[in-house]
């Protein structure tokens, strides 16, 4: 341990949706030429990406950064620090744009927004616009993206070339089959030779640069040469591109009198970044259920505080107000010696603008608290033939992740393999750990990922050995859905410092999962071990420890193991049930969350086993197959019901084989009793406990590590910001403190709790926690 | 020493400069900063954030006029900061082939500086009064 450490803080404030985090935008914007005065209209803005940008402005809305022909392209940069820096080059036949980003960053896609034309002052434009639901969008049709590894170089290191293709295109593939590209049918945009279609939606055209993640670079510029206008015709259907040849001769960045101007982002997301004098302190909380030593499992949020610089008092009014809608993420990073560490990201909660000084004191959770607000879509297997079936926890927690995912607001970095990706990851983990072609688990995750299972970064593996009969799960908040998970098989839930949601297990004593593209094993009552030895080898000792201290090991005893469930039982009556009332229970809660943006119609998305189900749902008027259409892609099935019809779900006539709803409140004794303690304990698990079997399990397995107890200990030391919960922790001193032949305390407990401070020094307070193997 | 220091003002936020007489006697330093704290076996361990200049100047006499100009510029409760510069000579020995000369160069200090101490004493003269042993101490930013 270095005795003389130089130590940085700083922390990315980050306006924006998390899943733009990646993307660059080019929005367009209108402006109206009157005597060559070229004013901009805000109203047309995209009312979200407004109030970003006058909000992070400093500069007065109308002052622009860019200056194309009479077309202003709006953008100001708002860094505190005045870190980043943009530039321009116009010239009458391109257009070139360049950003440079602070940090190196990977950059996949770049994403061009068009709003709507104004129809009314389309007087000279073809007929075709006039028609209800037609609309123009204007992009760039021709452009250059050159990216630099790092900012100073001359020589671009990757070079990318755009073309839209403005006329239909026929292509011989390898295998000899002729591809056609109709461009009434799609926009499609050729980057060198490949030919790609862009899903124009909500006005916006994502470009897939074909860029790695880890592809990082420091600038980007983009060399627009040519731009095309398209009349998009949209009648709730099918949309049809019209190439006008309004602009068949441009060549030249010449819009003729309909003056659009790009409102340019770097990022879709801003990020104002605090570091050196803008931060007073950190203090970052992270903490697993039973950071206590007590037996608890379940959900705990980590959470962190700061203070910052209220530079120009700006965060005292209306600031925050305006970019409240984007959503505020804070992301602390804590460099000690140079090596810079990430501590994971949360969302604000909460600030604190005292007026009597010039500090603000903001708090914020990690994204689990978020995990409240999202809707788990229910999980009840059925086979091909309706009958109710088993499932592994594993698929359960895959539902789980897909539920996730849906959602707009919140964004897991799990890396997610199916099919033959997690195949081919499976293969190499198997090369890496040498396993056996026998190797139990290795075989069930095979099985699992050819049965359309997929691989999931920070999942154990050993949820592929818990199986659960008829496992049922209502529409919830998968908060409460992880809860239940933890609490009925011992798992730990927690999203570690790289924004990945962690689970695994403590129903053995091994605990499996890939993360980092390696296999970490934790040996739960043995050792524990973890393949990045780096961690392993540091150790809290007398020399870097300001306290320290191991209180006596705790003992519990279980008694008795609880929970109430609910069964759907199976009749094996052949003439079929009528199933009205469970659709009806299914149905009522369901509320639709997504609109299509041409505001024709709801999805209804239902759960998956329902696609099993024949439905029928009415509208309020006429019975029509047309107005509600039934689909279904990979993961989603859903009805789609149309805005102006009522909905009015009849199922009077939907027949499910053998399915009467019967609620049980059970209580599940545990026989094996070593009853000897008066202090037992009582756990009380969740409803994805429903057998006898699995809670005899969790209850054996509860008095396998309880029943000796379990030891704690804390330290306060130097800190290493390797260590983050879960972690395994080294610890040696003598009792007295360097006495010599004193008595060795040591030990390799996990940590349960890391409580980092940072006010110019850095203190970190760890709890970890072992199991008693004897008395 | 005061021979030898040409100037020494002071820039206020409001760029309001005020050129303060020359300083009999001034003092550089260096001020640490760091948190320390010892591990239970007595290590001590160090966290470094910033080492800062330090200035001392000392006036041994100095009219009220002149006082109360110093007090001004350093004393704003709205500019907590303020910006010095001190110009002084200094004689750097050249070698010249086998030669040695003294060559005059201009030193700079320059930063952006709060006042730390202040201290002066009155010096009851001729039925008035100046001001002995004026002494300001002030940290850089």
């Amino acid at each position: 341990m270095e005795q003389i450490r130089k130590l940085r803080g700083r922390i990315d404030v980050i306006f924006g949706k998390e899943d733009q985090d990646e993307g660059m935008t080019v929005f367009e914007k209108k402006t109206v030429n009157d005597g060559g005065n070229v004013s901009v209209i805000k109203s047309e803005l995209d009312n979200n990406i407004k109030k970003a940008i006058i909000s992070l402005n400093e500069s007065e809305f109308t002052n622009p950064i860019f200056q194309l022909n009479d077309i202003e392209l709006l953008r100001k940069p708002r860094l505190i620090g005045d870190k980043r820096l943009y530039r321009k080059v116009i010239s009458e036949d391109k257009a070139m744009l360049s950003f440079e980003f602070n940090i190196a960053r990977s950059v996949t896609k770049w994403t061009i927004t068009g709003i709507r034309y104004d129809y009314d002052k389309q007087t000279d434009i073809d007929n075709i616009v006039e028609k209800v639901g037609n609309y123009i969008i204007e992009i760039p049709s021709q452009f250059k993206i050159k990216l630099y590894q790092f900012k100073e170089t001359v020589q671009p290191s990757k070079e990318l070339s755009f073309t839209m293709l403005e006329s239909d295109q026929s292509v011989a593939e390898d295998n000899g089959q002729v591809t056609n590209y109709v461009v009434s049918k799609g926009i499609y945009f050729k980057r060198d030779d490949v030919i790609m279609l862009q899903t124009f939606t909500s006005h916006e055209l994502s470009l897939d640069l074909g860029l790695q993640n880890n592809e990082l670079f420091e600038k980007i510029e983009i060399e627009i040469s040519k731009v095309h206008r398209i009349i998009v015709s949209d009648n709730g259907g099918e949309k049809q591109f019209n190439y006008s040849n309004y602009y068949a001769d441009a060549n030249k960045l010449q819009l003729g009198n309909h003056k659009v101007c790009w409102l340019s982002k770097c990022y879709d997301n801003q990020t104002e970044i605090y570091d050196g004098d803008e931060i007073q302190n950190i203090e970052i909380t992270r903490q697993l259920p039973d950071s206590e030593g007590d037996v608890s499992y379940g959900l705990v949020s980590n959470s962190m505080k700061a203070t910052i610089l209220n530079t120009g008092r700006k965060l005292d009014t209306g600031y925050l107000k305006d970019v409240e809608i984007m959503g505020k993420r804070v992301v602390p990073y804590i460099s000690v010696d140079g090596k810079e560490h990430k501590l994971g990201t949360y969302f604000v909660s909460e600030w604190d603008i005292p007026m009597d000084n010039s500090w603000v004191e903001f708090q914020a959770n990690d994204r689990l608290n978020d995990l409240q607000t999202i809707t788990y879509t229910g999980f009840f297997p059925m086979d091909d033939v309706g009958n109710f079936k088993s499932e592994t926890l594993y698929r359960i927690v895959e539902s789980v992740f897909e539920s996730i995912n849906e959602n707009l607001v919140i964004r897991l970095s799990n890396k997610i393999y199916s099919d033959a990706e997690a195949l081919e990851k499976l293969a190499t983990l198997k090369a890496q750990n040498g396993w056996a072609d026998d190797e139990t688990l290795y075989l069930k995750m095979r099985d699992h990922i050819a049965g359309g299972g997929k691989l999931i970064e920070g999942v154990d593996w050993e949820l592929l050995n818990i199986t659960i009969p008829d496992p049922y799960l209502e529409r919830q908040p998968v908060w409460d859905v992880l809860d239940n998970i933890a609490k009925s098989f011992l798992c730990v839930i927690y999203i570690d410092e790289k924004d990945r949601l962690i689970i695994h297990t403590d129903m053995e004593d091994e605990k499996r999962y890939m993360l980092d593209s390696i296999m970490l094993k934790h040996v739960t009552r043995v050792d524990l071990s973890r393949s990045d030895v780096e961690v392993d080898e540091k150790t809290v000792t007398a020399s870097n420890a300001f306290s320290l201290s191991k209180p006596k090991k705790r003992k519990g005893i279980v008694t008795e193991v609880s929970t109430s469930y609910t069964t759907y039982d199976f009749k094996a009556d052949s003439a079929g049930q009528n199933a009205s009332d469970i659709i009806t229970y299914y149905l009522k809660d369901l509320e639709p969350y997504k609109i299509e943006n041409n505001n024709a119609y709801y999805k209804l998305y239902l759960p998956k086993y329902l696609s099993q189900v024949s439905l029928d749902i009415r509208s309020s008027d006429i019975y029509s197959s047309d107005l509600i259409s039934y689909n279904k892609d990979i993961n989603k099935y859903f009805y789609e019901v149309y805005l102006d019809k009522s909905i009015i779900v009849n199922t009077h006539n939907c027949k499910i084989n053998g399915v009467a709803i019967s609620n049980n409140s059970a209580q599940i004794s545990v026989s094996n009793l070593q009853a000897e303690d008066k202090n037992a304990l009582d756990y009380s698990a969740g409803t994805l406990l429903n057998c006898v079997e699995n809670a005899n399990a969790v209850a054996n397995r509860l008095i396998q590590l309880y029943g000796k107890g379990r030891e704690i200990f804390e330290s306060e030391w130097t800190g290493d910001l390797d260590y983050d919960v879960d972690v395994p922790v080294k610890y040696s001193f003598t009792v007295p403190i360097n006495a010599v032949g004193g008595m060795l305390h040591s030990g390799s407990p996990r940590i349960v709790s890391n409580s980092i401070t940072f006010d110019g020094g850095l203190k970190q307070t760890l709890k970890a926690l072992s199991y008693c193997q004897s008395e | 020493m005061s021979e030898n220091i040409i100037s020494c003002k002071i820039t206020t936020g409001e760029s309001q400069v005020y050129t303060l007489p020359i300083p009999s006697d001034i003092q550089f330093g260096k001020e640490r900063i760091c948190k320390e704290q010892r591990a239970l076996d007595g290590t001590m361990i160090i966290d470094m954030i910033a080492i800062k200049n330090s200035l001392e100047m000392v006036w041994n006499l100095m009219g009220d006029t002149d006082l109360k100009m110093l007090k001004k510029a350093v004393e704003s409760v709205d500019n907590t900061f303020f910006d010095i510069e001190i110009r002084m000579k200094s004689a750097d020995i050249v070698e010249k082939g086998e030669l040695k000369e003294e060559q005059e160069n201009d030193v700079v200090f320059m930063g952006k500086v709060y006042l730390s101490d202040l201290s002066y004493v009155p010096y009851f003269i001729n039925g008035g009064f100046a001001w002995k042993d004026v002494n300001v101490k002030v940290v850089e930013k």
